[in-house]
């Protein structure tokens, strides 16, 4: 699930997701407007539904990298 | 009648004339052969000098012109109405001519330039002038085509160089069948004003028609246009000035056209706009429908098994509880929906404000459209008005262009009646004079009878060009035949106009004339002239060769011919010419 296995592939492992929409948190943003971002990125984008997203996100609050802040994500360190 | 030549060059050889018969010999000298076509006799130059002193002969090519004679004078005595007058010219001045008074008096002259002088200076155009009344009546200023002395006197005198002699009816081979007409017709009596005017119309006619068959083919289509569509041209010109009379009495003139044209396109642009941008809010608040209504949120299994596998593949770096990362969890899924309900809610409003906007845009519009349709720009209405100024001047042209073909056809048909009138004036003329006519038929066959047992007929007709000489004499086609048509023609002539009183009193013949002609026939016809002469009392003035002289034993008429031979005796030896010296 995290990492890619022999069912999962490199780009849909949610650590490799996570690091994507890692890199679209330059600010704080609601999850609307990350989901729009993460859905016109070019290679992961449209083939991973919402949940998929939703969980990757949960990983990223798992190890303490983004947190909420009111409605919108933020990096933890920024 | 002439009395006498004279000049104050010493080497000329006098020529002394006498009533009826004269005839000047030139004898061929031994050494000349029938190769020999120059005559250096001067029997040619006698006639040249004849003209000249009747007030012709004065070109820059004239003989008396060149530098070897032009320094002369020389002198003509002749009578004219009852004066005997001696006429002298030189080369040198040849424009004037001094007249002098030999004997008589000049006072039946019409037109008397001695006004009782002894002698007077005239111009050359003005001898003619005296010259064309005293001797042939001529009034002045008989207009173009019309009579003029020359014209008559060459027949009189006329000349081989011309063509003179190869036709009876013509004096020079390049006289206009009009100037024929018109000469012969006053020599004989007849009236000449209708060959005159005949020429004038021939004339116009030939003009009008020509104009009209240029016009017809075409020609003359960058200035009048095509003929055959004048009409169809001047129907479509006049519709077009009506629809743009009707066009400007219609319109409206909007003084700010321009900006209400720039607002309509202004309009139209913001309209779209505002339309794209419904529809892709449209778009927009389907989207996020569709993603309320199919994306639910990750079952929260999901994310227990995250969160083992978590702690299992990055076990030092969990560092949130499980709950609060539930709590993360559920916040995010909730706030996305609340969220996107907003959104949704926001983007409507704003679909509904511009739906607004365009239901406005869209009237106004409507009103600005209308308004240019019904009116115009002040440009566009003095566009209009030059367009009507175009069509109307367009039209006038046409107009103008169908009435100057109709008048040249008209003309065309009225010339054409008037050459039917005239044609009726001249077979009432004919047969008016039918005396005349008569007498100058039976003269031409009194001279032909002496000369044929087969005597020629002069026939004289009105066609339709005018008077009609034919001539008939049999065999036709010899050249000899030809001469002796002009011999009984001029006869004729000295008979009918002798009888009216407008002939020179004398004819002269060159011997050019005799040549072609056989020895007998030239003695009956010498013979003929000197008792035609006699009877009407003119000189008959012949100029032979000595060869042409008919030998005692050959005679065939009582003519003591040696009788008539006046001074000079002219020989083709050097100095045996009438100048007395040779010169090129």
């Amino acid at each position: 699930m995290i990492l890619p296995t022999k069912h999962l592939s490199a780009d849909r492992a949610l650590l490799t997701i996570g690091g994507q929409v890692l890199s679209l948190l330059d600010k704080p943003k609601t999850v609307s407007v990350l989901w729009e971002d993460f859905k016109v990125q070019p290679v992961a984008g449209a083939a991973v539904p919402f949940d998929w997203f939703i969980l990757a996100l949960d990983l990223l609050a798992c190890t303490g990298i983004v947190s909420l802040d009111g409605t919108r994500i933020k990096k933890k360190n920024s | 009648m002439i009395h006498r030549i004279t000049s104050d060059l010493p080497s000329f050889k006098p020529v002394e004339l006498r009533p009826g018969l004269n005839v000047i010999v030139s004898a061929k000298s031994e050494q000349s052969n029938d190769g020999q076509t120059r005559n250096k006799s001067g029997k040619s130059s006698l006639l040249m000098l004849i003209h000249f002193l009747f007030g012709k002969e004065c070109g820059t090519e004239s003989l008396f012109r060149k530098p070897e004679l032009a320094a002369y004078t020389f002198s003509l005595e002749f009578d004219l109405r009852g004066a005997q007058v001696r006429v002298s010219r030189s080369g040198a001045t040849f424009g004037w001519l001094a007249v002098e008074l030999v004997a008589g008096s000049t006072a039946q002259w019409p037109d008397d330039p001695l006004r009782g002088q002894a002698s007077a200076k005239i111009a050359q155009a003005k001898w003619r002038g005296v010259l064309g009344l005293a001797m042939f009546g001529l009034a002045e200023n008989l207009g173009t085509y019309g009579p003029t002395f020359s014209q008559l006197f060459s027949y009189f005198v006329r000349r081989s160089e011309n063509g003179g002699l190869a036709e009876p009816t013509k004096q020079a081979a390049l006289q206009q069948p009009a100037d024929v007409r018109v000469g012969l017709s006053y020599l004989l009596g007849l009236d000449w004003r209708i060959s005159q005017e005949r020429e004038r119309l021939r004339q116009e006619i030939t003009g009008a028609q020509k104009l009209q068959k240029v016009a017809r083919d075409g020609g003359l289509s960058s200035v009048i246009g095509d003929p055959g569509q004048v009409f169809t041209q001047l129907t479509l010109a006049q519709k077009g000035v009506d629809r743009l009379t009707k066009a400007l009495a219609e319109f409206r003139i909007l003084p700010d056209y321009m900006e209400r044209e720039k607002e309509a396109n202004h309009l139209t642009r913001r309209f779209n706009e505002l339309s794209d941008e419904v529809a892709q809010q449209q778009f927009y608040v389907s989207d996020l429908r569709q993603s309320l209504q199919s994306e639910d949120a990750p079952a929260t299994t999901d994310l227990e098994r995250l969160y083992e596998e978590a702690g299992l593949v990055l076990p030092s770096l969990v560092r949130v509880r499980y709950e609060e990362v539930r709590l993360f969890h559920e916040s995010i899924v909730r706030n996305r929906r609340l969220y996107l309900e907003g959104e949704i809610a926001e983007v409507e409003v704003g679909i509904a404000e511009r739906r607004r906007q365009l239901s406005k845009l869209d009237t106004r519009r409507s009103e600005v459209m209308q308004l240019l349709q019904t009116h115009g720009a002040l440009e566009h209405h003095t566009q209009l008005q030059i367009a009507l100024s175009k069509a109307v001047a367009q039209t006038e042209r046409l107009k103008q262009n169908q009435q100057l073909l109709e008048e040249v056809a008209q003309r065309v048909a009225e010339l054409k009646i008037q050459q039917g009138q005239l044609t009726l004036r001249l077979q009432r003329d004919f047969r008016e004079n039918q005396p005349v006519l008569t007498e100058a038929v039976l003269a031409f066959e009194a001279a032909s009878e002496a000369l044929y047992s087969d005597p020629g007929n002069l026939s004289i007709y009105p066609s339709e060009n005018g008077p009609e000489f034919s001539i008939t004499i049999q065999g036709r086609s010899s050249r000899g035949v030809n001469s002796m048509q002009i011999f009984c023609f001029d006869m004729m002539l000295m008979q009918v106009a002798g009888k009216q009183g407008i002939t020179p009193g004398f004819l002269i013949h060159d011997s050019h004339l005799f040549d072609p002609v056989d020895e007998r026939q030239n003695e009956k016809a010498w013979a003929y002239g000197a008792e035609l002469a006699r009877e009407l009392g003119f000189q008959y003035i012949i100029a032979l060769n000595s060869d042409q002289f008919p030998a005692p034993q050959n005679r065939v008429t009582q003519l003591a011919i040696e009788q008539h031979i006046i001074p000079p005796h002219l020989t083709d030896a050097d100095g045996g010419g009438l100048f007395g010296f040779d010169f090129y």
